[in-house]
C-alpha cells in the first residue's frame, strides 16, 4: 500500500503529505560535476546506510516508461526518471520514504504520505536522516546549514508540501486573492495538471519557499496553520456552493460520475476534469454510490506511463484513452 | 575560456567596469556582447539562479560604453571537483560543498539576494555543534571562540610573525617567538 491508494486524514481537501530533504556528502562533488566512477563510488558509500528492510531500485535497468510511472507516483522527481551517470532509487513501502541517489544532490529523501499528514511524515523522514547523518559525512556550514547543489535550498534544505484539492476555492475565485498572502509569509503554491491557466483538476500543491534562517519544525508548524485554515475555507466554499444551486451542483457531479462509469475512450484531461467533479460530489454526499477510498489509486493509476506499465509494455494514445476508460469503468462499477 | 553569457561560445570580448572602486569583468562572446548591448532587456532575461546577479547587477553596471580590454587574470580553481566560479556561473549550479568556502565572497551575493541576511537554525548532522545557540554571541554580534580556538589562533599569528622575523633576518625578535610559542603550547598540552 502507497499513498496513493490508502485512506488519509481530511483527505476530502489534503490528497497527500510530501516532505523532502536535499543532503550531500562532503568528499565527492555535486551530481553536476560528478563523473561514472564518482556515482557509482556515491552509489556504494550510500547504499550500505540502507540495508534490510529497504529496496534498492537500479534506475539504468528500468525502460523509460517504467521509470515515468514511478515519477507519476510521486516516488521520484521528473528529473529523476533519466539521466547521462547512474542512479538509484532506495525505498522503503512501510515508512513512505524514497530516497534518489544521484539526483541533483547526492540525496533527495522524501516522506510521502496520504492525506494531512505533516508532522508524521517529518518524524519517520528525520529517522532516516538520522540514520544518513550517523554514517555519512553530510556536507555541512554553520551558517549556510547543509549545503546543496542549488543555493536556493542551503539552510534546513526542506521541501514540505501538501496536494491540496481546491475545486470550490477555484471556482469561486478565492484563490486569486490566496496566491499573493501565501508568497508574503513564504509558502508557495501551484497548480498541478492543468492545462493552460484553468487548473482543470483543481489540484495545488502548497510547500515552504524560504529553507534560511527558518527551523524545519517551525516551517512545518506555519504550513500546518495555513492548511488548516484552507481546509476551513475549502468546505465552507463548498457547501456555499452547494446551496447556491442544489440541483445544477449535483447535475454536475453526477453527470461526471455517469461519464466516467460508461465512457469508452478517455484522455487524461477529461478524465481530470470529471475526476473533480466526482471527488466534489462524494464529499458533499452528492454520490452515495462511492466513497473516497473506493475510488483508491484512480488517480495515479490512470497516468499515461503507469498505464504502460499495468499493460506490459509501451502503449500509443488511442490505446491509453480506451484502457483508461476501462480501468475507470472496473474501478467504479466494483464500488456501486 | 567560455563566455560567461551563454557558456557556450569562446570569449572574445572582456568587459571591464569600474563601479564606485569596485572593478567587474565580466568575458563574453561576440554574439553575446551584440546582444549585451543591443538589449538589457534580453540580458536580464538570462535563466538560471546565477542569472540575476549577473543579468541585473552587471549588466546594468555596464550601461553606456563597453571598455574592450585584453586578457583575464588567472582564475581560482576548486581544488575538489576543478570548478571555477564562471563555471558555477554559466553551470547554474555549484560545483561541491567545498565550493561554498573556496568561493564564499563570490557566492554570497547570490545567497543574500535568494534568503536575505539569515544564518541556519534548524538541524545539524551529528559531529557538528550548534554554537549559535549562544546568547553572548547574539549581544556581541559575531562569534563566541573556545580558549582553545583563541590559543590555536594566537599560535598560529606567533608563528607567522616569527616567519617574518627570520625572513628579516632579526633573530633575537625570532627566538623571543619561538619561546612565546614554546611557552603557550606546553600550556595547551599540560591541560
Ligand atoms: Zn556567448
Ligand atoms: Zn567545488
Amino acid at each position: 500500500m502507497s499513498w496513493y491508494n490508502t485512506k488519509g486524514r481530511d483527505d476530502d481537501v489534503v490528497i497527500s503529505t510530501r516532505i523532502r530533504f536535499a543532503r550531500n556528502l562532503s568528499g565527492f562533488p555535486f551530481p553536476s560535476k560528478l563523473d561514472e566512477p564518482g556515482a557509482r563510488a556515491l552509489i556504494e558509500r550510500v547504499s550500505g546506510v540502507f540495508g534490510e528492510g529497504w529496496t534498492v531500485v537500479d534506475m539504468t535497468n528500468l525502460s523509460r516508461f517504467e521509470a515515468a510511472s514511478l515519477a507519476e507516483k510521486h516516488f521520484i522527481s521528473p528529473d529523476f526518471v533519466s539521466g547521462s551517470l547512474p542512479r538509484r532509487l532506495i525505498y522503503s513501502e512501510v515508512r513512505g520514504i524514497y530516497i534518489m541517489v544521484c539526483e541533483e544532490d547526492h540525496l533527495r529523501m522524501q516522506c510521502i504520505l496520504p492525506g494531512m499528514a505533516l508532522n508524521e511524515a517529518y518524524e519517520r523522514l528525520c529517522g532516516a536522516d538520522d540514520a544518513a547523518n550517523n554514517a555519512l559525512d553530510i556536507a555541512y556550514d554553520a551558517e549556510l546549514g547543509f549545503l546543496t547543489s542549488c543555493p536556493t535550498n542551503l539552510g534546513i534544505a526542506m521541501r514540505a508540501s501538501v496536494m491540496l484539492f481546491l475545486p470550490a476555492l477555484t471556482r469561486t475565485r478565492r484563490l486569486n486573492s490566496l496566491f499573493p498572502q501565501l508568497s508574503k509569509i513564504g509558502l508557495t503554491i501551484r497548480g498541478l495538471y492543468g492545462e493552460g491557466s484553468d487548473f482543470d483538476g483543481c489540484l495545488y500543491q502548497l510547500s515552504n519557499q524560504v529553507t534560511l534562517g527558518i527551523s524545519e519544525e517551525d516551517s512545518i508548524r506555519k504550513l500546518n496553520e495555513v492548511v488548516r485554515k484552507i481546509i476551513e475555507s475549502e468546505r465552507a466554499a463548498r457547501n456555499a456552493l452547494y446551496s447556491d444551486n442544489p440541483d445544477a451542483m449535483t447535475d454536475r457531479c453526477r453527470r461526471a460520475y455517469g461519464t466516467l462509469r460508461y465512457a469508452s475512450l478517455m484522455s487524461s484531461g477529461e478524465f481530470m476534469k470529471l475526476y473533480a467533479d466526482i471527488r466534489l460530489g462524494i464529499s458533499l454526499g452528492l454520490i452515495p454510490e462511492l466513497t473516497l477510498e473506493a475510488l483508491g489509486g484512480l488517480m495515479t493509476d490512470i497516468q499515461p506511463a503507469t498505464l504502460s506499465v499495468n499493460a506490459g509494455c509501451e502503449i500509443g494514445e488511442h490505446e491509453r484513452d480506451r484502457r483508461r476508460a476501462e480501468y475507470i469503468r472496473e474501478t467504479l462499477s466494483a464500488t456501486a | 575560456m567560455l563566455c560567461q553569457k551563454c557558456g557556450i561560445n569562446t570569449a572574445n570580448v572582456f568587459y571591464k567596469q569600474n563601479n564606485n572602486g569596485k572593478v567587474t569583468e565580466l568575458a563574453l562572446c561576440s554574439e553575446c556582447a551584440a546582444s549585451a548591448g543591443a538589449s538589457r532587456t534580453a540580458a536580464t532575461q538570462s535563466g538560471g539562479f546565477f542569472g540575476d546577479p549577473f543579468g541585473i547587477d552587471l549588466f546594468s553596471s555596464l550601461l553606456g560604453t563597453p571598455v574592450q580590454v585584453r586578457g583575464a587574470s588567472t582564475e581560482k580553481v576548486c581544488p575538489l571537483c576543478g570548478s571555477s566560479y564562471r563555471e558555477l556561473v554559466s553551470g547554474g549550479k555549484v560545483g561541491c560543498a567545498k565550493c561554498y568556502e573556496v568561493f564564499k565572497e563570490e557566492l554570497a551575493p547570490t545567497v543574500a539576494k535568494i534568503h536575505g541576511r539569515s544564518r541556519h537554525v534548524g538541524r545539524i548532522p551529528s559531529g557538528y555543534v550548534n554554537d549559535y545557540v549562544n546568547d553572548n554571541e547574539k549581544i556581541l554580534g559575531s562569534p563566541v571562540k573556545t580558549e582553545e580556538q583563541i590559543l590555536k589562533e594566537r599560535i598560529t599569528a606567533l608563528n607567522n610573525e616569527q616567519k617574518k622575523a627570520v625572513e628579516v633576518q632579526n633573530y633575537e625578535r625570532a627566538a623571543e617567538l619561538r619561546d612565546e610559542i614554546r611557552r603557550l603550547e606546553g600550556g595547551k598540552e599540560s591541560n
